[in-house]
């Protein structure tokens, strides 16, 4: 499962026409640091860096929010209705993305928003089905006993909501919290289709032009690939623990 | 207490977004509408919108500012798109139905049809009436001034020919093929060449040549030998002529007997990268390979004309993209202005000294820079290049080209693996594509 990763990294190390060669070299001879330092210098990478982990965060956050108020009202609350919007939600989830990319584009551009990181930061935070889906799910399972300890307490919905069920919902929010971060972070079409601007450009636009249209520069793509892989990592390593908590703990500890 | 927590939570989030998109909104493109009134003095601002990898930039940021320095009215802004052309295309495609497309785009001669039949690019013959038509090759310029109309300013002319391994020709005894057009090799000299080039096995294995079956690099075999994809006139398929299926057999011969790779290797490591590793005697691609073939350095190399069928008349297929400004732009007459200085020679010499766009359609400079083109071939395989402009035709493109594309593939890529002969491939298809010509 490693070797792929390690294939990137090594590739990331090598000289040019030794990529494919046979048989395949894992230890790159001759070595070849300066690979990163050309890739860096050819592109504005270090804004690119910056673009992608603000709209990643900020998407991430925005939405582990909004899904996890909505994923409440539908799992925990009674209110007119609620199987057919959720159904409505969920309807959302069965139409292709690149049916309502260009109604998109063009309302988008109505309102000014082309190239601009606005239409890569607010659909994906206000409508986010899966996210709403996985919480619900997850916030079902929490028995209503804990709910009811806490108004016997005097907490209103809100504070049931901040207090009982977003600490209980841990190992769900770090899941799509993971899943959110990871899908923005490689999103390639979306930017391509919105943003023209190099310097506005995110982190997957960056890694692409090192594709040229004929030909590309494999070692130059691995070393920028491998720049990009960074933030990823960390997030997967800081997020595990809630992984493994969650499996111990399954948000049912009382 | 706690409500607070929330709200301030919410209201950060808030700032946050606003603060990261302060100054992004200004700038749309959406046209200045100063510059609509065409007041005289003021500065007319163009969006040209290409594809191209970072690599091709300084070419294409050269010609952007070769311009705007001598054209102190008009500003061209140069934004790049990386991707490929389908990106690209879905891309302009938006922005066209948005109703706000750049002026200026780079078009792939495949995909003209497709912008050029719904009438969303600008006709620019009104504007080039001080073009010497003379002064540049006839296949470029032939194949966008059609009926007196002219949707596309040609970037460059693309050809395909064969490159070959020298060092693998001298170790297996064999002479090298001809630099000549007119004594090219023919299907039998070739086989053979690819027989004895072809050794080894598993992994290691050693291919003389790589029979490409994809229309697009194949068609160069139809033609010698007489056939062809579709009519000149796109109105029938010829793919199911027995000259057509002759070429097509020959090229499956050369997989069937192992000389070449097949599409399910091919997936794993792209033929490029099978010729620069040495492990591919031979490979008809086209000039745009030259950038990355001329950083080989652990064996020499060449390039011959392709081999020829039936007919014995050589010929190659010539791929001219394009500039076009597309329907929409507020400043047709500024972005003509444009394009003729994207080929005269000033432009066309920027792109020489960057190697990027193929040869130039202006013949002047083409002669000119002969010795600056093409390296590190030697004089007489330059002259490859050059002598395969004028045995080039272009390919019988249509609007909906990628279909057809995609429809042969199915089938070829059958034939690649030996999974269905060619001749039986070929009567499949004719149909299928007699289906898709009429929809066009």
């Amino acid at each position: 499962m490693i070797l792929p990763f390690l294939w990137m990294i090594s590739t990331s190390l090598k000289g040019e026409g030794s990529v494919f060669s046979y048989p395949p070299q894992i230890i790159p001879n001759p070595f070849h640091p300066d690979n990163y330092q050309r890739a860096w210098n050819m592109l504005p990478i270090d804004m690119a860096y910056l673009n992608s982990l603000k709209i990643a965060i900020i998407v991430t956050a925005g939405s582990l929010l909004t899904c996890s108020m909505a994923g409440y009202a539908f799992g925990k609350m009674n209110f007119a209705g609620k199987k057919l919007w959720f159904m409505i939600l969920l309807a959302t989830m069965m139409i292709p993305g690149q049916v309502t990319l260009i109604p998109m584009f063009m309302w988008f551009s109505e309102i000014n928003w082309v190239d601009t990181h606005w239409p890569l930061l607010i659909p994906p935070i206000l409508s986010n089905a899966f996210g709403v889906f996985l919480l619900r799910q997850f916030m079902s399972s929490i028995p209503g006993e804990l709910e009811d300890a806490g108004r016997i307490d005097g907490l209103n919905p809100w504070l049931i909501y901040w207090k009982i069920m977003l600490p209980n919902c841990k190992p769900a929010l770090a899941a799509l919290g993971i899943f959110t971060f990871m899908g923005n972070w490689n999103n390639f079409l979306t930017p391509l289709i919105y943003l023209n601007d190099q310097n506005k450009f995110t982190l997957p636009l960056i890694i692409a032009s090192f594709q040229g249209l004929y030909s590309t520069d494999w070692t130059l793509l691995m070393a920028a690939s491998c720049i990009s892989l960074v933030p990823v990592l960390i997030v997967y390593i800081f997020a595990q623990r809630y992984f493994i908590e969650g499996i111990t703990l399954s948000g049912l500890k009382g | 207490m706690r409500k607070l927590g929330i709200l301030s939570i919410l209201l950060s989030l808030l700032i946050m977004l606003a603060a990261c998109s302060s100054g992004n909104s200004a700038n749309n493109g959406n046209g200045t509408p100063a510059n609509d009134s065409g007041s005289p003095g003021e500065k007319v601002s163009l969006r040209m919108s290409i594809v191209a990898g970072a690599d091709e930039m300084p070419a294409w940021q050269g010609i952007v500012d070769g311009f705007n320095q001598s054209h102190p009215s008009i500003e061209v802004k140069l934004e790049r798109l990386p991707g490929s052309w389908n990106e690209y295309i879905q891309k302009m495609t938006a922005q066209i139905a948005a109703g706000n497309p750049p002026d200026i785009g780079r078009m792939g001669v495949a995909y003209m049809p497709m912008f050029s039949s719904k009438g969303q690019l600008e006709d620019l013959a009104p504007y080039t009436a001080d073009m010497n038509m003379g002064d540049y090759y006839d296949s470029a310029m032939n194949q966008y001034l059609q009926d007196g109309k002219m949707f596309g300013m040609p970037i460059g002319v693309y050809t395909m020919a064969m490159y070959y391994n020298k060092d693998m020709f001298e170790k297996a005894g064999i002479p090298l093929p001809p630099a000549d057009w007119n004594k090219a090799w023919t299907f039998e000299d070739l086989r053979d060449a690819a027989q004895k080039l072809t050794s080894g096995s598993g992994a290691g294995k050693q291919y003389g040549i790589y029979a490409n079956l994809n229309p697009e690099r194949a068609i160069p075999y139809l033609w010698s030998s007489g056939g062809g994809l579709i009519s000149d006139d796109k109105t029938q398929s010829v793919i199911q002529t027995a000259e057509s299926k002759n070429a097509l057999s020959f090229l499956q011969g050369l997989i069937k007997e192992g000389y070449s790779p097949t599409p399910a290797e091919t997936q794993t490591t792209p033929p490029d990268q099978l010729f620069l590793s040495g492990k591919l005697g031979m490979l008809v691609e086209g000039q745009w390979m030259m950038p990355s073939f001329s950083k080989i350095n652990n064996f020499k190399w060449g390039v011959a004309p392709i081999a020829v069928g039936d007919t014995g008349k050589a010929v190659t297929a010539n791929f001219v993209d394009a500039y076009v400004v597309f329907k929409g732009s507020k400043h047709v007459k500024e972005a003509a202005e444009v394009l003729k200085y994207f080929v005269s020679e000033e432009a066309e010499n920027i792109m020489v000294d960057h190697n990027i766009g193929g040869i130039p359609v202006l013949k002047s400079v083409a002669e000119a820079r002969k010795a600056d083109m093409f390296n590190p071939l030697l004089p007489e395989e330059k002259e490859v290049w050059l002598q395969s402009v004028e045995v080039s035709r272009s390919l019988p493109f249509t609007s909906n080209w990628q279909e057809l594309m995609n429809t042969a593939m199915k089938k070829l890529d059958l034939v690649g693996l030996n999974e269905l002969e060619a001749d039986k491939a070929a009567d499949q298809l004719a149909p299928e594509f007699e289906k898709l010509l009429q929809q066009q």
